[in-house]
Formats: structure tokens, sequence, C-alpha cells
């Protein structure tokens, strides 16, 4: 049932895409995926089934397993040299990792040269760097780390953009009306959630030196039922006493003109020179705070955008006739405005995974922002750059950036055009 | 229209001001001592020129217009305390404590012992060397403690008592939860930010980390950005629309077919465009000079084959994406226009199709460039400092990406800020242009805007 329930679904999903015109970089993005998933099994120093001493192991995924605390047996074998392992073993397809070091290789090795390897199964069919490592390993390594990158940053940024541009666009500037009272104890409750997060987060940063995992929860639970009592507090009390009694005027607050004014002045700073300040000031962070910071600054348009569509789509008979049967504000937004403005949404959210991708390539390329150690596509192209002469380490990571890119862009290309 | 310049022009100024507390914030933030690296390197605390380099740059005065916290923090001495690992360690001692005449007597005693350092010779005085080294490190209370034990070995007898009894005092008491509630501390204009906002506005970013000052290294290398950049802009224009007249006179298929290549093109990064080219055409026969881009050629009355070699790689690089977004923007507009009444009535009155594309549909086509244009300027930094950096041309680029690496912050926000200014002005230009070219706006018609 379920299976044909999902096969069905499968069917008219593929039949659109043969609509669009767009099978071939639904594939490839499909068969990044694949890679990304499964790298352990298509590239590693370890094999991915091997027998010591009569038990079975799976090392190559094991070690992940490990990493994450799941299999404690895999200790056993950490230490095993699995070049010289006799016994039983399946090595992956390429068996090298983006970090294995082959010394006897060193120096670029071109894809045509005269490798010294032991088997045509150990040869480096793209070549190698500088110090030795795969250049094929790098490349299928670099797929996970650009689903990574596409993940991260399209959450971030989508979620920002979609949150913003949404609470601009539907609120306006006169749908949001507040008695003075209301206005003044939410300014003042929003003060002291922020100097109360500034607090925690500040003295315990200074008096004991790290930040543990209690201070950060804190730091997001009093803010919230520091707001939940205030809630109350309003409703309960001033609103019945104070606001209902002497029947006091409201003032609408111009929710939309205030994250207008806060896109423009986003739109009007350098979008990567602000990423490269920020990123100088972190020195040398981890991949998913890079991410973030991406997402961070590129959600300025997708905001944009969802506000100009949500602004149309407000206008229409349906969203007043739902508003006078009176639903919920949350419940229009996400039943009756959002199905609407999904395809655009998608589509810039699209354009800007895509920016990402070439602002992640370029930074790589000068050696800013990859951290150290992980091997992505623009990491091979910034080792291309050291040494012009060894094309294969620009030619063939630039194709897939470009591919991917490319199929991104038509996507998204093709969507529009539809819509 | 004149609206939506109105509020361009009065947002020039507010938006500065957030940009440059942004920058200065992360300044502020950013780790190391600054007044090190303003002075060149190695001088120590006890130099007059540290304390002379405090006094020069104002660095004993408080960062901001006001501050808020604790009502037991004073940020105004805080600011004072020099170095910035002494500042830490206060910091650190007064937050865990809440009294600030204990901190400031305490660290005051234990610099009465630090500057006794004549008394000893030998290894003593490199014990007392090391020990203050520690304590301007900056420390917690458990390593304070070790650092006094330390101090008991070379000052035995009474000379550590006031120390000791400092350090009980604050190791016992803790602030109380009322002490936490926020007071506000004025410092008016005599602050940090404010000198600096200042000076920024004039155009004066004070000393690079590297000795000069950064208004000389910009200027030193503005003229290359420039040359290049002015080129590259006046190339893509020409270059897209010539593509456009071209591809337009071409049979329906070839047209959809040069579109698809285009769009493909799009996804290729400048960067790697770049190695390619230079894999490609830097050889003997074509660009020889390619990477030995000579400081001082160009203005030296290089001969124009010197510069056409130097520069033809760089500025194609430069002008690819450009050319390629340019074009696509003008066949959408292109298209767009054609489906328009105005064309069929041309049409039907007997106008050739040339006339009625160069004299009707083009000029109408090319008003939304000027957002473009107006992009397209505040991007003219960044896409610099990858060519730059690939060609080894002594531009901006290459210096913020030099700044960068070296983590020279005077020079890495002052082009930030330059950086910004050029992107407000790129937008306002495009908003006079829009205004100048589309009748619809200067006769107050439709207006983009609201």
């Amino acid at each position: 049932m379920v299976n044909k329930k999902f096969r069905s679904s499968f069917k008219s999903f593929w039949i659109k895409v043969k609509q669009l015109k767009i099978r071939f970089a639904v594939v490839w993005l499909l068969s990044l995926f694949f890679v990304a998933i499964f790298l352990e099994f298509l590239a590693s120093d370890k094999p991915i089934l091997a027998k010591v001493e009569e038990t079975w192991y799976m090392p190559s995924i094991g070690e992940t397993m490990f990493d994450l605390g799941i299999n404690e047996r895999y200790n056993k074998i950490r230490r095993v040299k699995w070049e010289k392992h006799d016994e039983f073993k399946i090595m992956p397809v390429v068996p090298y990792s983006a970090n294995t070091l082959d010394l006897k290789n060193a120096s670029y090795k071109g894809p045509f040269e005269k490798q010294r390897v032991k088997s045509i199964r150990y040869r480096h069919w793209l070549g190698t760097d500088k110090i030795g490592r795969d250049v094929l390993a790098g490349l299928l390594n670099g797929c996970r780390l650009i689903i990574k990158i596409m993940l991260i940053v399209g959450l971030v940024a989508g979620a920002l953009g979609l949150l913003i541009g949404g609470f601009a666009g539907f609120l306006g500037d006169r749908s949001v009306k507040w008695t003075l009272s209301k206005i003044i104890l939410y300014g003042l409750g929003g003060f002291m959630a922020c100097y109360i997060v500034f607090m925690i987060l500040n003295v315990s940063l200074i008096s004991k030196g790290v930040l543990h995992i209690k201070e950060v929860v804190l730091a997001i639970v009093v803010p919230i039922g520091l707001f939940g009592i205030l809630r109350q507090l309003y409703r309960r009390i001033i609103y019945k006493q104070i606001d209902l009694r002497f029947s006091l005027s409201s003032y609408s607050i111009p929710i939309d003109s205030i994250f207008y004014f806060v896109i423009v002045l986003i739109t009007a700073m350098p979008v990567t020179m602000i990423l490269l300040a920020l990123l100088g000031y972190f020195q040398s962070p981890s991949l998913v705070l890079t991410m973030c910071l991406f997402g961070l600054v590129l959600w300025k348009n997708i905001a944009r955008i969802i506000r100009g569509e949500v602004l149309r789509v407000k206008e229409q008979d349906y969203i007043i006739a739902s508003r006078q049967l009176g639903l919920s504000k949350g419940r229009i937004f996400w039943r009756h405005i959002f199905p609407n403005i999904k395809n655009q949404f998608f589509i810039t959210l699209a354009l800007a995974v895509s920016g990402s991708l070439l602002i992640e390539a370029s930074l790589s390329f000068l050696g800013i922002g990859m951290a150290v150690g992980e091997i992505s596509w623009g990491v091979l192209l910034s080792q291309g750059k050291s040494n012009i002469s060894a094309y294969w380490l620009s030619l063939f990571p630039g194709i897939l950036l470009v591919i991917t890119v490319y199929s991104i862009n038509a996507i998204a290309e093709r969507y529009k055009k539809v819509n | 229209m004149y609206r939506k310049i109105l509020i361009r022009v009065l947002l020039f100024y507010p938006t500065l001001f957030v940009l440059s507390i942004f920058l200065f914030m992360l300044r502020e933030s950013a780790t190391g001592d600054e007044v090190i690296s303003l002075c060149g390197g190695d001088i120590i605390f006890e130099d007059r020129l540290y304390q002379e380099c405090i006094k020069a740059y104002d660095l004993d005065k408080p960062s901001f217009y006001f501050s808020i916290g604790p009502s037991f923090v004073n940020h105004n001495a805080l600011a004072a305390v020099f170095p910035e690992g002494r500042r830490n360690t206060v910091e650190h001692l007064l937050y865990n404590s809440g009294d600030w005449q204990l901190v400031k007597g305490f660290d005051s005693e234990m610099m009465k012992l630090f500057t006794a350092s004549n008394e000893f010779a030998g290894d003593n005085a490199i014990e007392l060397k090391n020990l203050k080294n520690r304590y301007f490190r900056g420390l917690d209370s458990n390593e304070l403690a070790v650092v006094i034990e330390d101090l008991s070995t070379l000052f035995p007898g009474e000379r550590l008592d006031p120390v000791r009894s400092f350090f009980g005092s604050i190791i016992n008491e803790k602030p109380k939860l009322w002490d936490y509630i926020p007071s506000l501390e004025l410092h008016g204009f005599d602050n940090r930010f404010h000198k600096w906002w200042r000076s920024a506005i004039d155009f004066d970013f004070g000393q690079s980390f590297r000795g000069r000052s950064v208004n000389s290294l910009i200027k030193g290398s503005v003229k290359y950005t420039l040359l290049l950049n002015l080129l590259a802009f006046f190339l893509s224009i020409v270059a897209s629309i010539g593509l456009v007249f071209f591809v337009n006179r071409q049979r329906e298929h070839i047209r959809n077919r040069f579109d698809g290549v285009i769009s493909m093109l799009m996804a290729v990064p400048r960067f790697w465009l770049a190695t390619l080219l230079i894999f490609f055409f830097a050889n003997k026969i074509l660009f020889p000079e390619l990477s030995l881009f000579r400081i001082g050629a160009v203005e030296k009355g290089a001969s124009v084959q010197d510069i056409f070699q130097y520069l033809t790689l760089p500025i194609f690089c430069l002008a690819f994406p450009i050319i390629l977004s340019i074009y696509k923007h003008l066949r959408e507009n292109i298209a767009k226009e054609y489906s328009k009444q105005y064309v069929q009535a041309a049409r039907s009155r007997g106008i050739k199709e040339k006339q009625i594309f160069s004299l009707y549909v083009l000029p109408n086509a090319l008003n939304p460039l000027f957002t473009l244009i107006g992009t397209l300027f505040s991007r003219l930094l960044v896409g610099s400092v990858i060519i730059e950096s690939i060609f080894f041309i002594p531009g901006l680029g290459g210096l913020l990406f030099d700044a960068f690496m070296s983590n020279d912050w005077p020079v890495l926000y002052a082009l930030c800020f330059i950086s910004g200014i050029m992107t407000l002005v790129g937008y306002l230009i495009s908003d006079l242009l829009y205004l100048v070219f589309d009748p619809k706006l200067r006769l107050g018609g439709l207006g983009h805007g609201k």
C-alpha cells in the first residue's frame, strides 16, 4: 500500500521533471546526495568489510560510528594497518580518504603519469596534489561538503527570509495595534530580556572562561519565560484594570516599515566584505559556523521577494474572506498565503544557495573560510592556483562546481518560466 | 520616485552609522593587543612608548557613548587598565566579587610588587618578570592563587600581606543579585567610537598595523583598481549590447540555443575562468609577461602593447560575469517589450524590423539596467579581490586580501567602510539615472516606488 503510494508519487514527480526538461539537473543533484550519504562506501582508506581475528568488521563506517559514540568495539581495530592486512577485506571503489597522504606519489602526479602504486586498484585516476592526496577522493568528499553547505545555508537563509519577509508583508503597518501600556510593558520586557541574556552569557564567559550548556539553555529559557509572565500580566491585570477602564487609545506598530528599513540597511552593506570581516573576527571558524554566517548574510533577497509576494497575495479575495471568517493569523499565513508564495520562495532560495556555493568556492580558493583539514572543491581549486601546470587540480573540481551551480540555476529558471 | 531618492539620501548617514557601529564592534572584540600591533611589534608594557601610544591613540578612553552593565562595573575606569590581559584579569575578579574598590586595591598592590624589579638580580629578576607576564596575559582566580604563591618565595615577610588580604576578601565575596540591576553610564562624546567615526567620515582611517597610514596605502593602490574596473565596466556594457545586437539578427532556434549556453556560462565562477585562461593563454606567444605585473609600469609611460599585455586577461575575467548578467537582463526585457502593443502598431505602419528594434525596443529595454549598474558599482571592489590576487596586481583588492590575511583591522575596516559608501552612492546613482532616462518617472507618472 505504502509502496504503491510512494511509487505513484514518484511517478508524478518524474513526469513533472520531464515536462520541465530538468531531468539532467535533478539526476545530478540526486547523485550528489547519493555520494554524500554513501561516501564511506565510495572513498575511504579503510575497507568496507574486513575480517580481523575471526571477527567481521565494517571499518569504513565503523570509524564514523565510533566518533558518534555508538559502536565501542571498533576501538580494537583502530591501529590495524589496512594496507598490509592480508585477511579477507573489500576495499571501497576509491581506496583513499580525502586526507590520506600517499607520500610515494606526492608532488602533483597527473592522471596519465606513471604512478608508484602496487596495483591498478590503487591508482590515482585523477592524479594527486602536492602532499599526495587523491583528487578523486577529494572530489567525492567535496560532494558531502557541498550538500552540507546547501542544507545549512538553505535552512538559515530560508528560515530568516521567510520569517522576516512574511512578518513584514503579512502584518503590515496597520494591523498590529497596541495600547500605550502594552508598548511600554513589552518594550521594557524586551530590553530586560536582552540584558538578562547578555548578562548570563557575559558573566559566565568572564568569570568562568567557558560557556556551559547550562548557561545557553538558561539564556534561551529565561527570556521566553519572562515574555510568558508579561503576557499573562498584561492580559489578566493591566488590560482589564487599566486599558479597559480608562479606554486608552491604541497605536499601530509599523512592523513593515521597521523590517523594510532593516532590509534596506543590509542591502546597503557590502555583503562579501561583511562576510570577510566576520570570518576574520572568528579566526578560522568551523564549517557549520561559516555556513551559518553565509545564511545570516544571504537572507535579504529572499526576505524582500517574500515580502512583495505576501503583499500581493494578501489583497486577494479569499484571504479577506478567511479573515472575515475569523481564522487565526497563523492559520491564514500557513494554510492560505504560504501555499501561494511557495514556488517563488523556493526559486529565490535556490538562487541564494547556488550563490552561496560560488561565494564559498571563491573564498576557499583564496584560502579563507573553509576549516583546516576540510577538502572541498574550492580547496582543490586553490591548490590548482599555486601550481598552474597541474591542470587536473583546477579542471575537475571546476567542472563539477559549474555543473552543480548550473543545475540549481536551471531548476529555478524553468520553474520561474512555468509559473 | 522623488520620494525614493529622498529616502535614500536621508538614509545615507544612518546607514553608514550603523555600518560603522557594526565594524567597530567587530574590531573591539577582536583578540590581540592593539597597542603592540599599532606601535609595531616588540615593545613591552614598561616602555614609555607604550604609554605614549595609549595616549596618542586614545586607547584608554571608553569605547562607546554609553555603557549599560551591572552597577559594580566602572566601565570608564576599566577602559584605562592596560594591557588587555591585565584588564581581563581585573574584569574576571570584578565579576566574581562585585566590589570595584577591592579589585582596584588588589590590582594596584600587584603592580607595586611588579615595579619593584630593581631590588632583584639574576634568576629572581627573571622569575618576577615571568610572573608579571603571566599576570598581563590574563588569569582566572585559581591561576592567580598560584601566582601569589610563587610571589611569596620572592617577597618573604609582610610585603605580600596586603595582596593576600585583598585576594582573600575578593575570593570570599560574591555579588548580590540586585547588583546585577542594569545601570547606565554616560561617557559623552569623548569616546573612541566617536573619534573613529568622525575621522572615518573625513576619510582619515588612522594607522595601519604595518606601519604606514591607511590613507597612503589606499592612495598607492587605488589607481590600479580604478583602471581595471573602469575598463572592465566599459567593456562589459559595450560587449553585452553588441552581443544582444548580434543575437537579435539570428534565427529563433539559434537564439534560444545561445541563451541556453549563456545561462550555462553564468555558472562559471570568475576565479576558475582566470585559472583556465592563465593555463591556456599565458604562454610564450600570447601573454608572456602576464605573471609579472611590474609596479608602476602603467604610469611610467608604458607602451600600449605593454598595457594590453598586462590588462587583457584580468579585464576579461572581471567583465565576464557582468557581460553575461547584463545580456540576460537585456534579453528578458526585450522579450517583454516585444509583447507590447506599440511594437505591433509600429509594424502595422510598415516600419522595418531593424528600426523597430534599435529605435523602439532597445531604448525601452535599457531602462531597467540602471538598477544593475548601481549594484555593479558596489561589487567592483569585491570582484577585484580575487582577480587581483590571481594576477598579482597591487590594487585595492590585493590590499584587502593582505589585510585579511595579516589581521590588519584598520585597513580591513577602512576598505569595508569605503565599500559601504560606494554601495550607497551606486544605488543613488542608479536612482538618478532612472530619473534622467525614464520619461515616465520624470513627468511624475507611474513610479517604481510606492
